[in-house]
């Protein structure tokens, strides 16, 4: 279940310490965290537990108050989103951030392009015959894994959510980044498309080695694929473990169901699970 | 008595809620549970008027008040504390008080606030936004409480609340359903929310999966069906 | 010091009344998220109601000034409130242009109706002697106008503390949807608001009137010195606001009195508040600004295109015609010309403002940069025509790259202000300077191009060159919107957070398009003049670029790209030349005009089939009343449709 993939020590996101406060409201406190190459790790907790705000925070859209992110052994605290993205660190959001006057194809292409033209002037205006040619393979392969190669053609405004969740995945995978960050890719998928989803969340981490980390709050498919699980509430690590741990932890039941006689939660917890 | 007849309801053309039936007879706790994202907080919205359904009606007492305005519900007796907290930051406390009145009647509606939240006595002049979020939410219910609703919608009152607070809420809550006053509740302190609770539902995917008894589902694992049902069952 | 303080006083008087013109611009921009920048044509509406009453029809002064505030002002309220109704949730750009557009609209019809000539505004305010301070006589219209200033302000304050409904206000800005679900109308707070907001307007226009004398785009302009007291009070405080007004006010007259006697820096004085404005866009973070009102950007376009075998047909008729332009027109050649010049120009701001969601409400001033640069380099250095051209166009690319400055830290609403801004200073000081057009009142010229058969004499043959160059601009525009760049532009225009998050240096990404959009326009402002012989400043306003942006707005809400420019250039050039009636004034009315309606309409603000559902369901219900078993409320009916649309498969 550990590192697989990624060579160097500590390969994959680290983050310690990170502390984040709006105004004067702590969002996220002190908090550790380790997503390894090759493997799921699940990010879960109640409604406004600073799941989000970690994401934004490991991928550079906000400077974290306090704390490091490292990626890959590097500590890149202070790059911003770009140069993040441009060292292998993709995402997604929860509401879904797309080109929606674009096609299919011109959405995932563009991952891989923005890659490559970093903040080059010369590689933002054209693309070399040779980049041109990664990206249409990449493209290719990408709507091939993510299943919507038949909808290549169609504007993204058009489609549906699920297709759109499958989009913002197939552009992720498209941009060849090495650590994904996910966040609730599954909301709005029904049961069918959420499960085809987690299948696809799992080869990539098996069959490419890449590393994910994963916020849902479809509990179903959290405990399906991921490897290991981090409990936040109150912006807080509460648990860390196994879906089997979790499940059968009174301290994370408590925090889901804020049943506070934590004894009698701990001895319904075998029930669960079985 | 408050009864949603098959709403369906979404944002743009995304659905949220589908073929939702719930019923909120009068002077009863109804606690409203699911997992996040299931839609509860849209059917809150649909409810106070916030969002009309794309189908489906909303009665109050037997009128059809589907598509009406919120500010028209509101002043039929519909008091929904939003999530986050039900309050005006910037205002002070007075200030979100005297909103939270019925025209012409601020003085006694400030009086009634303070009598049943002593603890705001001293803070009126405080921007709400600066109190802890205690004594916002306590802030956010005393409009329930003077606005003399009929139908109170709560969503998560005691998100982000330390357990002794939560506590104090669900006395009041207690008491205020004691009065007469019908709430449906949103809850993620399942067991509290159905400690209270004449009549539970559970919304998932924005389907009704469960309707009865509160006491019926508190002998349910209800962490098992958040889990999903297939996977506790099965591992 | 002693010889400052009759500046000081004048300074603290007009100061006064820019703080009261900045209090009804943040009070209706917080409550309605709409930022109005017809705020100055309201006042100078209403200016010039008092002007009529007063003087033409010889009312007593205190019932024009009833009529011209206490009614004028609450019915433009009204009338805006409507209007910002339909606009709050469309996209930001669009709210920018209606709001641009009224102003033209107002401005038009007053030159069109009162003549562009100034006149001489009464001063119907007592003017003798209130007092005297070391030695400074004080006018009772200098403490009048003070006293209203202050006056507002503190009764604003007290308003917004003391009453239900000024409490009220201030909530509709903290959380609208949580005042609704207290029983207040947030429809009526926000009435209220625009009421006052626009009441503030008129009496600022009328107090203001008779220290600018009357002029429908002085007192438009009066918008800018807000603009600057708004920016101080980074829009949302209402004393930071006020001060800012008087802060901006007597620094002007000071500055006045320093610097109007030096050449080349007599301009400072009056760009006090655009440099205030630029100022704070520059240094203000962004996160300290509120978000108004309007949806992100999303690209303009929707993706249809016309079939291939259309569009090459279309493409080659519009050729021919062109090219067949000079044995049509006969003597009104020049009109096509300068048409095929505009062309270009509607291209370079088309490529900001349609495909890459960023705004500029400075691009005249890139064509002034064009041409007054195209002048020095082919008539002052000898350069040869092309390489004139061509240097232009890099030097106005530069000036576009100082201009991406607030575009790579500002959006939306807050870049347009910086770029007004930035235009206006181009306009007032930068133009005057010996580096561009100096002092000269005729301004700049330059010769025609003279290769081969081209001759520099004949209008047919620069007609011809313009043509080509058109082509190539184009098929430069069109190459690059399908190259990577274009992927790139549309993909900003859409979402820059995803392409930031996949590793796209964004700020060079706005550099390149700011530089790129300079470019063409400098070119547009360096043909201009072999189109016209000679041009001076005054053809390059701000007011242009509000009009370029309205013209293009119109064209674009029924054309795509590259035919939108075509069909502005047509609309602002072409078709005036055969209508003897259309004047400045009158297309100023009408792009205005139709810019509110095309912004109103083209982007779902107002929903036709809503509109049509709802006059189907008066209809319904008045057929209703005569057989009263069928009668059906509308949204009874919308349910109804709702609800078989849902039963579909």
């Amino acid at each position: 279940m550990s590192a697989l993939t990624g060579g160097e020590p500590g390969a994959g996101l680290d983050v310690s310490g990170l502390t984040v406060r709006y105004g004067g409201q702590l969002a996220v406190d002190n908090l550790d965290l380790s997503a390894p190459m090759g493997q799921l790790t699940g990010l879960i907790g109640p409604n406004g537990a600073g799941k989000t705000t970690t994401f934004n925070a490991c991928s550079g859209l906000l400077r974290p108050t306090s704390g490091r992110v490292v990626l890959f052994g590097d500590d890149v605290t202070r790059k911003g989103p770009a140069a993040r993205a441009r060292r292998g660190l993709g995402r997604t959001f929860q509401r879904m951030e797309l080109f929606t006057s674009m096609t299919v194809s011109e959405n995932v292409a563009l991952a891989r392009e923005a890659r490559q033209a970093g903040s080059n002037p010369l590689w933002q205006q054209v693309a070399s015959p040779r980049q041109w040619a990664t990206v249409r393979a990449a493209t290719a392969e990408a709507l091939d894994v993510c299943g919507i190669a038949g909808i290549a053609e169609r504007i993204v405004g058009t489609l549906s959510t699920g297709q759109r969740r499958l989009v913002e995945l197939a552009r992720v995978y498209a941009g060849d980044f090495r650590m994904l960050l996910l966040d609730e890719p599954s909301s709005g998928l029904d049961k069918a498309e959420s499960e085809r989803f987690g299948a696809i969340l799992r080869s990539l981490v098996t069959g490419r080695g890449l590393g994910i980390l994963l916020v849902e709050h479809d509990m179903e498919l959290v405990m399906t694929v991921c490897d290991d699980l981090y409990v936040l509430d109150f912006g807080e690590l509460i648990f860390h473990g196994t879906p089997a741990e979790t499940k059968a932890s009174p301290v994370v039941r408590a925090a889901y169901l804020g049943s506070e006689e934590v004894m009698e939660a701990a001895g319904l917890a075998e029930h669960g699970v079985g | 008595m408050l009864v949603l007849d098959g709403v369906t309801a979404g944002y743009g053309t995304t659905g949220v809620l589908r073929d939702v039936h719930l019923t909120v007879p009068r002077s009863s706790v109804v606690a409203l549970l699911g997992p996040n994202g299931a839609g509860k907080t849209t059917l809150l919205r649909v409810t106070s008027g916030l969002l009309t359904p794309w189908s489906g009606r909303v009665l109050l007492d037997g009128d059809d008040v589907t598509g009406r305005s919120p500010d028209a519900l509101a002043r039929h007796g519909v008091c929904h504390v939003p999530e986050g907290r039900g309050v005006f930051p910037p205002l002070s406390v007075r200030e979100n008080l005297l909103l939270f009145s019925h025209p012409g009647e601020e003085r006694t509606g400030l009086e009634r606030a303070l009598e049943a939240f002593p603890d705001l006595k001293g803070r009126l002049e405080q921007a709400a936004g600066t109190m802890s979020g205690g004594q916002q939410q306590m802030l956010a219910l005393a409009r329930a409480y003077i606005a003399g609703a009929k139908v109170i919608l709560l969503d998560e009152v005691s998100m982000g609340l330390a357990p002794i607070i939560v506590d104090q809420i669900f006395e009041f809550l207690h008491r205020l359903a004691a009065e007469g006053v019908s709430l449906l509740l949103v809850e993620q302190y399942v067991n509290k929310a159905l400690a209270i609770a004449d009549y539970a539902y559970i919304l998932s995917r924005g389907r009704i999966t469960f309707a009865g008894d509160a006491a019926e589902l508190a002998d349910e694992d209800v962490f098992t069906r958040y889990l999903g049902s297939d996977v506790a069952a099965g591992v | 010091m002693r010889e400052l303080v009759p500046f000081i006083v004048i300074g603290l008087a007009s100061g006064s009344l820019y703080g009261l013109a900045g209090l009804g611009l943040v009070l209706t921009y917080r409550t309605s998220g709409i930022f109005n920048f017809a705020h100055g044509a309201i006042a100078a509406a209403a200016a010039y109601l008092f002007f009529t009453l007063h003087v033409s029809m010889h009312w007593w002064w205190p019932a024009a000034a009833v009529v011209s505030i206490g009614v004028f002002g609450p019915l433009a309220g009204l009338v805006m409130e409507r209007m910002a109704r339909s606009l709050v949730s469309t996209r930001t750009a669009t709210i920018i242009v209606a709001t641009v557009g009224l102003l033209l609209f107002i401005q038009g019809f007053l030159y069109w109706r009162y003549g562009s000539a100034q006149k001489t505004f009464p001063e119907f305010l007592p003017t003798g002697t209130a007092f005297e301070i070391t030695g400074v006589t004080v006018a009772w219209a200098q403490v009048i106008n003070v006293a209203v200033g202050v006056g507002s302000f503190v009764g604003l304050y007290a308003f917004l503390r003391r009453t239900r409904v000024g409490v009220a206000m201030r909530a509709v800005v903290a959380a609208p949807d949580l005042l609704a679900l207290t029983g207040a109308r947030p429809a009526r707070v926000r009435i209220a608001s625009w009421v006052v907001g626009c009441t503030f307007a008129a009496l600022t226009g009328i107090l203001i009137a008779p220290t600018l004398t009357l002029n429908a785009s002085l007192l438009s302009a009066l918008v800018v010195q807000a603009f600057g007291a708004v920016a101080i009070g980074l829009f949302s405080s209402l004393p930071l606001t006020y001060l800012g007004g008087v802060v901006i006010g007597v620094g002007a007259s000071v500055a006045t009195r320093y610097l109007s006697a030096r050449h080349g820096l007599s301009g400072i004085p009056g760009v006090v508040p655009f440099l205030v404005l630029i100022a704070m866009m520059l240094v203000t973070p962004a996160r300290k600004l509120p978000r108004g009102a309007g949806r992100f950007e999303g690209a303009r376009e929707s993706g249809r295109r016309l079939p291939r075998p259309v569009l090459a047909g279309a493409v080659l008729l519009a050729g021919a015609f062109l090219i067949a332009v000079p044995h049509l027109v006969g003597p009104r050649l020049p009109v096509y010309s300068t048409a095929l010049v505009f062309v270009i120009m509607f291209l370079s701001l088309s490529l900001l403002t349609r495909i890459s969601g960023q705004i500029s409400l400075a691009h005249a001033a890139f064509a002034g940069v064009g041409a007054a640069t195209f002048s020095h380099f082919t008539v002052d250095f000898g350069y040869p025509w092309l390489i004139g051209l061509l240097a232009t166009g890099l030097v106005t690319g530069l000036v576009g790259v100082v201009l991406a400055l607030p575009a790579i830290r500002l959006s939306g609403l807050y870049l347009a202000l910086a770029t007004f801004g930035f235009g206006l200073l181009m306009e007032t000081v930068v133009f005057q300077s010996w580096l561009l057009f100096g002092s000269q009142v005729n301004g700049v010229s330059a010769r025609r191009p003279e290769f081969g058969p081209i001759h520099a004499g004949s209008s047919v043959d620069y007609y011809y060159v313009l043509l080509a160059i058109v082509t190539v601009t184009c098929a430069a525009m069109v190459l690059l919107r399908r190259a990577r760049l274009g992927r790139f532009l549309r993909g900003m225009a859409d979402s820059p957070t995803a392409l930031t998050t996949t590793g796209l240096g964004l700020s060079i990404t706005r550099v390149i398009v700011f530089a790129v959009s300079a470019f063409f326009a400098g070119l547009a402002g360096a043909l201009f003049i072999g189109q016209v012989g000679q041009v001076s400043p005054i053809t390059f306003t701000s007011y242009s670029s509000l009009l370029y942006l309205a013209a293009l707005t119109v064209a674009g809400a029924v054309s795509g790209f590259v035919s939108s420019a075509f069909l502005a250039a047509g609309l602002l050039v072409v078709f005036p030349a055969y209508l003897s009636g259309v004047t400045v004034e009158v297309q100023s009315m009408l792009f205005g005009g139709t810019a509110v309606l095309a912004a109103l309409v083209s982007d779902g603000a107002v929903d036709w089939k809503t509109l049509a559902a709802r006059v189907a369901g008066r209809l319904d219900g008045a057929i209703a009343r005569t057989d009263v078993r069928r009668r059906r409320t509308p949204v009874a009916a919308r349910n109804a449709v709702a609800a078989a649309a849902a039963r579909q498969p």
